[in-house]
């Protein structure tokens, strides 16, 4: 089968500064259409390209994800039930409450990612302002460049990845941050002659992120206090959705000079975006996908339930929390998928199209959307 | 003398002489064979088991203990096995007959013996009717042997080891108690009865043994019911079994409650239903069904309203 | 009837004697009768021979090699394929790089196709990477091919023709070939070249198709000695 994701994905710092260059720079869109009514659980909601480009252009989909999309030339999500039932809680949420968790948890290839995608792609149609972490990896394991903070001692930094974030955030919210003003709640100095005093716009701490890669980690942890501040005081409704949450929990990668291995507290960023894993906040909500390693034979049966991945100590963190289940394909959502993948003509050959090569496909791949995307590339 | 004997006679007169004695160098003729005598056919009886009526009186037919007599049970006893051959039956079965039979032990012997022996027993005493009376004023049973032997002495290093039985909950015990002294007590447990069985023969004599067990039993319970220094120590996933009382999910929950302004007591089936669902997930497996339940619980309680 | 011919599955020797000698053993007893992977051709056997079928209900069946299976997607010309390109029997490698490279295949096509304008750009192109590279590999079959003949001191490239089977296999073979030019021959390179020279081969350039036709010249201009053929 294809190589995985993480094998092919260029984490090089290289790839990381060229996707920063090329993600476009911040325009008010034209007109944004709204959703139909009520969606139905099968079919295929696209997503138009320019809002793709801003809100997943940095990052957000993986590079297996993006060939998809390339190969079948059309972003289109599938909605599915734990995406419905998102909605429908947060339909019923009262935001004056602090912010519900939901986590979403189920097999490699279920859709987990993508659940959590089309969700931004809908809170962004509504007005929500999204904090997305598409790969904590990134932050975690690999990071592009690792810098000791002059801020707090100790500390590391991650000035690529930190601009990078800012970036995405800044994509994702342009429309929202044109129309809102949200001000920051006190001065912060980042060194002697670059100061943002009280009162003035929060676009001014991401730019200066930006601009000022150095300073990029504590900027990306001030964004972060500020938006809280701001949500708790009813200026914004704050979806924060975070891909790979049980990463957090696990032991990271990142060393430092001296060849110790970080913890998840030495690391600005993380450590930063952990605070939002509480609910101190109101005025929004947190979706959480877990990541569960499958996909060779030694790694079978390891499990993909909340508790085992997010292990005790994320288990404390997220308690009380509401877990969704994603699943593989039913069959009617399996069947609408392989449609799918004959009107984009992904499906080549003529024993797919039939009904006995439509069964075997869904009996090989137990209908893993995954496993049947890969399975059905190559007939 | 007869001096013929010596002499050297002629042909003619060789057969005359019959002082030589003729060896049997030729076959005899053959005698006329003897008359056989008449096989006697006897009629055998058929056995007696046979002519049984069903609703006979057993005690009669085996009274008291003796060897198998195939003709005299009335059932179809198979017993032992020889390669390529049908099954072997009762007669002339010697296995059967080496092996005891308890035939003079059927139910309604046993009361006739009983019944026989009952006016020179004491009666029964009142109180212990039920099996559960006696556990509940007897709850310690003792299990002694004594062995006999066909020989000069009368010792078995075996008579010294003793039983001692009883149920753990018998005891006084709460929950921290009852947990430490399953751990003390270990394999002389079983959960599946609630049986404790203490078997001591570490010391000479049988008396001696039973005062050991005594010992134990006692040791074990009052040790059971301290608490040591070092168990304060104990973090959550270190507890025997989820305590919600303790946990800091009730903690967090209260906490959510009072925030939205929402009185936790109109909730406590909901908190129940979350306490439930936690201990399944945490004590039991961690599965659909249980993620499921601790969903639905964790809905209720974050999206309950003020009645 | 002699001991050796009562076994069904040996290689027999076929010498200008009359004696056969046995040259493999097979490690099937001869009761053990060959499998049927494909459904058509269990199908075929119940309906047509159902006599046969009925003897072969309860008798012993030498298992299936593992390549061959009843899937509705298995195909013999993928397999050859696998078979002739593959190395030190990592034959679930070569399966797997193969896949890929139909991907691959399908991938670049379907991009070119979609920004072709005309329908006649449209339709040069193939969507389908099996029957594309069934097409490739028809492209590239040399149709006869020239072997050595040492004759008078002399090595002359006598034109020979060839079976289908054979040049198939040749047509692969120079595919491959044509492929491994590049500096490592890992999965990672091998594999867009490999793509790279289907894709040439179908619409009738590259270097595969041009040994062809170096060779059809040959054998074109050897065409005198073809005589040679039965010295």
């Amino acid at each position: 089968m294809l190589t995985t994701a993480r094998c092919v994905a260029k984490r090089s710092s290289l790839s990381l500064l060229k996707r920063f260059m090329c993600s476009p720079t911040n325009s008010v869109t034209s007109s944004i259409s709204m959703p139909p009514e009520k969606p139905i659980i099968g079919t295929f909601e696209p997503i138009k390209k320019d809002i793709y480009e801003r809100l997943f252009g940095v990052n957000g989909f993986e590079p297996v994800a993006v060939e998809l999309f390339e190969v079948l030339d059309d972003k289109s999500i599938m909605v599915r039930l734990p995406f419905i039932q998102l909605l429908e809680y947060i339909e019923k949420t009262d935001f004056d409450r602090p912010a519900n968790r939901y986590i979403l948890w189920g097999r490699q290839g279920a859709g987990k990612t993508f659940t959590l995608n089309h969700l931004a792609y809908w809170g962004y149609l509504n007005g929500f302002c999204l904090v997305h972490l598409a790969s904590p990896r990134d932050w975690l394991d690999e990071p592009a460049e690792i810098e000791v903070s002059e801020s707090r001692p100790g500390r590391l930094d991650f000035p690529l990845n930190a601009a990078l974030a800012l970036r995405h955030f800044k994509n994702q919210n342009s429309l929202f941050l044109s129309k809102s003003e949200l001000k920051v709640s006190q001065k912060y100095t980042w060194s002697l002659r670059e100061i943002t005093e009280q009162g003035e716009p929060l676009v001014n701490v991401i730019d200066h992120g930006i601009s000022r890669m150095k300073h990029a980690s504590d900027c990306y942890a001030v964004l972060l206090k500020e938006l809280k501040i701001a949500a708790n005081n009813n200026l914004c409704r704050l979806m924060v959705l975070a891909n790979d949450v049980n990463l957090f929990y696990k032991k990271p990668l990142v060393k430092h000079a001296d060849g110790r291995v970080a913890s998840v507290e030495e690391m600005t960023l993380a450590r930063a975006f952990m605070k939002m894993f509480k609910n101190d906040w109101k005025n929004g909500l947190f979706v959480g996908a877990t990541y569960v390693n499958q996909s060779h034979w030694k790694n079978r049966l390891t499990p993909y339930y909340p508790k085992a991945l997010l292990t005790d100590r994320g288990w404390e963190d997220f308690d009380p929390f509401i877990p969704i289940k994603v699943e593989n394909y039913s069959d009617m959502e399996a069947d609408s998928c392989l449609d799918y993948y004959t009107d984009k003509m992904l499906l080549q050959r003529p024993q797919s199209k039939t009904p006995e090569g439509r069964e075997e496909i869904k009996a090989i791949n137990a209908r893993n959307p995954f496993e049947m995307y890969k399975f059905c590339s190559n007939l | 003398m007869n001096l013929s004997r010596f002499c050297v006679s002629n042909a003619a007169s060789f057969h005359e002489d019959e002082d030589y004695e003729r060896m049997p160098f030729l076959p005899q003729p053959k005698k006329p064979a003897r008359p056989k005598r008449a096989a006697i056919y006897r009629n055998v009886m058929p056995p007696r088991y046979l002519q049984m009526a069903t609703n006979q009186n057993w005690n009669d037919v085996w009274p008291a203990a003796k060897s198998f007599n195939p003709s005299s049970v009335p059932l179809p006893v198979f017993m032992g096995w020889l390669k390529g051959q049908p099954r072997l039956g009762k007669f002339n079965n010697p296995e059967l007959v080496k092996i005891p039979n308890f035939f003079h032990l059927t139910p309604p012997n046993i009361k006739k013996q009983c019944m026989a022996l009952k006016k020179f027993c004491s009666p029964w005493p009142e109180g212990l009717e039920t099996d559960e009376k006696i556990e509940k004023h007897f709850p310690v049973e003792i299990v002694t042997r004594d062995y006999c032997h066909a020989s000069p002495t009368i010792r078995d290093p075996r008579a010294r080891t003793i039983t001692m039985r009883f149920k753990l909950s018998q005891l006084e015990l709460d929950d921290h108690s009852r947990d430490k002294i399953i751990r003390l007590l270990g394999k002389r447990y079983n959960p599946l009865n609630d049986l404790v069985t203490i078997e001591t023969s570490s010391c000479p004599f049988k008396k001696q043994n039973i005062d050991y067990a005594f010992y134990l039993l006692t040791v074990v319970y009052y040790e059971s019911w301290k608490t040591e220094s070092w168990e304060e120590l104990k973090e959550p996933q270190d507890w025997e079994r989820f305590f919600f009382e303790k946990s800091s999910s009730r903690k967090k929950i209260l906490d959510f409650l009072k925030t939205v302004d929402i009185n936790a007591e109109t909730k406590k089936e909901d908190i129940k239903e979350y306490e439930e669902a936690i201990k399944d997930i945490v004590d039991n497996q961690e599965n659909d069904e249980t993620v499921d339940a601790y969903g639905r619980s964790v809905a209720k309680l974050l999206f309950s309203q003020v009645k | 009837m002699t001991i050796y011919q009562s076994f069904n599955f040996i290689n027999k020797l076929v010498t200008k004697s009359p004696v056969i000698y046995q040259v493999r053993w097979s490690v099937w007893p001869p009761m053990y009768v060959r499998p049927i992977p494909r459904r058509e051709n269990q199908l075929k056997l119940i309906n047509e021979e159902p006599d046969k079928f009925k003897e072969l209900t309860f008798s012993p069946i030498i298992a299936a090699p593992n390549d061959h299976n009843a899937s509705n997607f298995y195909d013999p010309f993928l397999r050859r394929f696998v078979n002739v390109v593959h190395r030190s029997g990592r034959k679930a490698e070569y399966e797997d790089m193969i896949r890929e490279v139909m991907y691959l295949i399908k991938k670049k096509q379907l991009a070119e196709w979609r920004a072709a304008d005309t329908p006649e750009k449209k339709a040069k192109f193939e969507l389908d990477p099996l029957v594309l590279m069934k097409k490739a590999v028809a492209n590239v079959k040399p149709v006869v091919i020239t072997k050595y003949i040492p004759k008078g001191g002399v090595t002359y490239s006598v034109p020979f023709p060839v079976l289908d089977k054979t040049s198939e296999y040749i047509g692969m073979k120079w595919i491959n070939r044509a492929a491994h030019d590049h500096p490592k021959p890992w999965r990672a390179i091998h594999v867009p070249a490999l793509v790279r020279e289907f894709i040439f081969a179908f619409n009738g350039e590259g270097k595969a198709i041009k040994q062809k036709y170096d060779l059809h010249k040959l054998a074109e201009t050897n065409k005198a000695y073809a005589h040679y053929r039965w010295d």
